[in-house]
């Protein structure tokens, strides 16, 4: 049996449903990420099992328990803020130990637990600072540490890494990633940043209009997205004008190149994409124009026409020679990672 | 040459600080220390030690007290109540204008205000005993009382400290309270540990305030009470406009003592400020 079950889960705001019949079973230890853009829901999801919001329907089980109806401080929980949100009234060791002392651990028990944390996030130097003597990938550590301390079933990670420059959310993320692989401890981790949720995720659930678009691996949701707005939301995207010949065998043309897909094509409105390091160059196939090249260190990128499309193609950056705007090129039709998208309803 | 244009800004404010505030300060210290033909002398602080004026200061200093702590304290629940109760959020903006508007509400107008509603036949005081048969001045109450002179203080102390208040509640983040709320604390441990402790230097700061508004009081105090309680800013009155009781530099003496409670009163807010800020940078 999963340790969290989120169980049909709606939420509205007045006459506003954010969050419509959301459900998921979250493994003992799983780390999973809910990803999406600004308003999508997933804060909400987040906050109703923190017990910050209440569901207007469904339930919340943590270890079998019914938690639907209980307050934040009765759900053992643990949860890191994107603002950090560090009591500043309160040094490191004291925000740390904070969650401990309301529970009435002794004195003693409490430093050494607070001298563990302080050691797991690599700040034990830094006790007897003040939350404004750190920066603020510290202040997030400490924040990690505080929500630790208590020893909570369910770690929640509201956009953690958001307000931390470039280099740090990378060292931090995967900080924290070996944290939670080293507690076991059942995660979810709030995102709109698709490289951190596919860097450090079990599963991501990725989020549109208050619905679960797909759930999934890493490369479950990259590979093979079901809709579009997973496809366009989760890397770049190339879609194609392509028809269809035969659906059975899932064969489409696409300007003039018979592509042979090798799977069925689904009923409804469905398109044929390529992520840009899908993409091959041939000598003959799909013809394309160069509109633009940027070199980009370790990559060419290629931005070209095909029909009415303009597509961006990556490659790695070899001594081949630049093509130049204007050239005209071939897409090889035959690629192993053709995707084929639904459109939304 | 930037620099000293941008002195040139505040030049009005200098100026009127020096003339207004700086200069009659400086008159005030030194007239104490001067008898009228204008020698040294201590014989004004002396006089500062006579029971009656003792008695003043000691009435003054309580009154201060009390209705700056009952202000803070009613002044910050309703506040609280507000910003962050179950208050609708609609109630906000008439209670902040109200609140600009009674917080300058004193003197005589004040007085008046208050004699007319519970005065020995005020309009309040007639109420209670003509439809709940409560006689609250045969209960012990006087408006031209200690109390009475708290209350009618109340009605502009309480404003003060909502509008002083409320920035600093709505400074309180609601992250600090869902994280302590996460981390297992309840509502009391909360205030107790997070926010008075954060609101601490902003409720002392307040009281400072309130204290030295209440204690610096006069037309209210005179317009109501006469001369009937004897608070240090109606003798000083006294010493300077009566008739029998006039001497100035005895008045000067007192001013200068109210300069020295007001300092004290000031000195200690600044260390238990210092004290409270310490996590601050």
């Amino acid at each position: 049996m999963s340790f969290l079950n989120l169980d049909h889960l709606q939420k509205s705001f007045g006459s506003t449903q954010v969050v419509h019949d959301f459900s998921l079973s979250v493994d003992k230890g799983e780390f999973i990420s809910f990803l999406g853009p600004s308003g999508c829901g997933k804060t909400t999801v987040l906050r109703m099992v923190a017990g910050f919001e209440e569901p207007s329907e469904g339930r919340i089980l943590i270890d079998g328990q019914d938690v639907t109806r209980l307050r934040p401080n009765q759900r053992q929980i643990g949860m890191v803020f994107q603002a950090y949100a560090l009591f500043p009234n309160l040094n490191v060791a004291e925000n740390v130990g904070f969650g401990l002392k309301v529970a009435g651990v002794p004195r003693s028990e409490r430093a050494s637990r607070v001298a563990e944390m302080l050691e797991l996030i690599g700040l034990p130097d830094m006790a007897a600072r003040f939350p404004w003597q750190l920066s603020g990938g510290q202040q997030q550590r400490v924040a990690l540490a505080r929500a630790l301390a208590p020893r909570p079933r369910v770690l929640l990670l509201d956009e953690p890494l958001s307000a931390l420059d470039a280099k740090i959310r990378v060292s931090l993320r995967n900080q924290i990633r070996e944290i939670q692989q080293q507690l076991g401890i059942t995660t979810i981790f709030v995102t709109h940043d698709q490289e951190e949720a596919l860097s450090i995720s079990d599963r991501i659930v990725v989020m549109h209009r208050g619905i679960a678009e797909q759930t999934g691996t890493p490369p479950q949701i990259y590979n093979q997205p079901a809709t579009e707005f997973v496809a366009g939301f989760v890397g770049k995207l190339n879609l194609f004008d392509a028809t269809v010949l035969d659906r059975a065998s899932g064969l489409v043309s696409l300007a003039g190149s018979e592509i042979r897909l090798n799977r069925p094509i689904p009923p409804g409105r469905v398109s044929l994409a390529a992520r840009p390091e899908g993409l091959v160059l041939a000598e003959t196939g799909i013809p394309a124009e160069v509109t633009g090249v940027e070199f980009l260190g370790s990559v060419q990128r290629l931005r070209a026409r095909v029909g009415e499309r303009d597509i961006v193609l990556d490659r790695f950056n070899t001594d081949a020679s630049l093509p130049q705007t204007g050239d005209r090129l071939h897409l090889s039709p035959e690629l192993s990672r053709w995707l084929l998208v639904s459109h939304e309803q | 040459m930037r620099t000293g244009w941008n002195w040139l800004g505040v030049l009005p404010f200098f100026v009127f600080a020096v003339l207004f505030l700086v200069l009659p300060t400086m008159n005030i210290v030194i007239g104490a220390f001067r008898n009228p033909q204008g020698e040294f002398t201590l014989a004004n602080l002396a006089g500062l030690s006579a029971p009656r004026i003792v008695d003043s200061f000691a009435i003054s200093i309580r009154i201060s007290l009390a209705s700056a702590a009952l202000g803070c304290l009613v002044g910050f629940a309703m506040a609280a109540a507000v910003v962050m109760g179950g208050v609708p959020a609609w109630l906000k903006a008439p209670l902040m204008t109200f609140s600009g508007v009674a917080s300058n509400f004193a003197g005589v107008p004040l007085a008046f205000a208050f004699i007319a509603t519970l005065g020995r036949v005020g309009l309040v005081t007639m109420l209670l005993r003509q439809w709940f048969g409560i006689n609250i001045y045969a209960m012990g109450f006087n408006l031209l009382s200690f109390w009475g002179l708290t209350l009618t203080y109340l009605f502009f102390q309480i404003p003060l400290m909502i509008l002083i208040i409320t920035p600093a509640l709505e400074g309180l983040r609601r992250e600090w309270r869902e994280a302590a709320e996460v981390l297992g604390a309840s509502t009391g441990q909360y205030w107790r540990m997070v926010a008075l402790p954060i609101l601490f230097p902003s409720l002392l700061g307040a009281f400072a305030l309130l204290f030295a508004n209440s204690f610096g009081a006069v037309a209210t105090a005179y317009a109501l009470t006469g001369s009937s309680l004897s608070i240090v800013p109606i003798m000083l009155f006294a010493q300077i406009r009566g008739d029998v009781l006039q001497d100035p530099h005895l008045g000067y003496a007192m001013a200068f003592g109210m300069i020295v409670v007001t300092g004290i009163a000031n000195l200690a807010y600044v260390i238990m400020r210092s004290r409270a800020e310490r996590w601050m940078r």
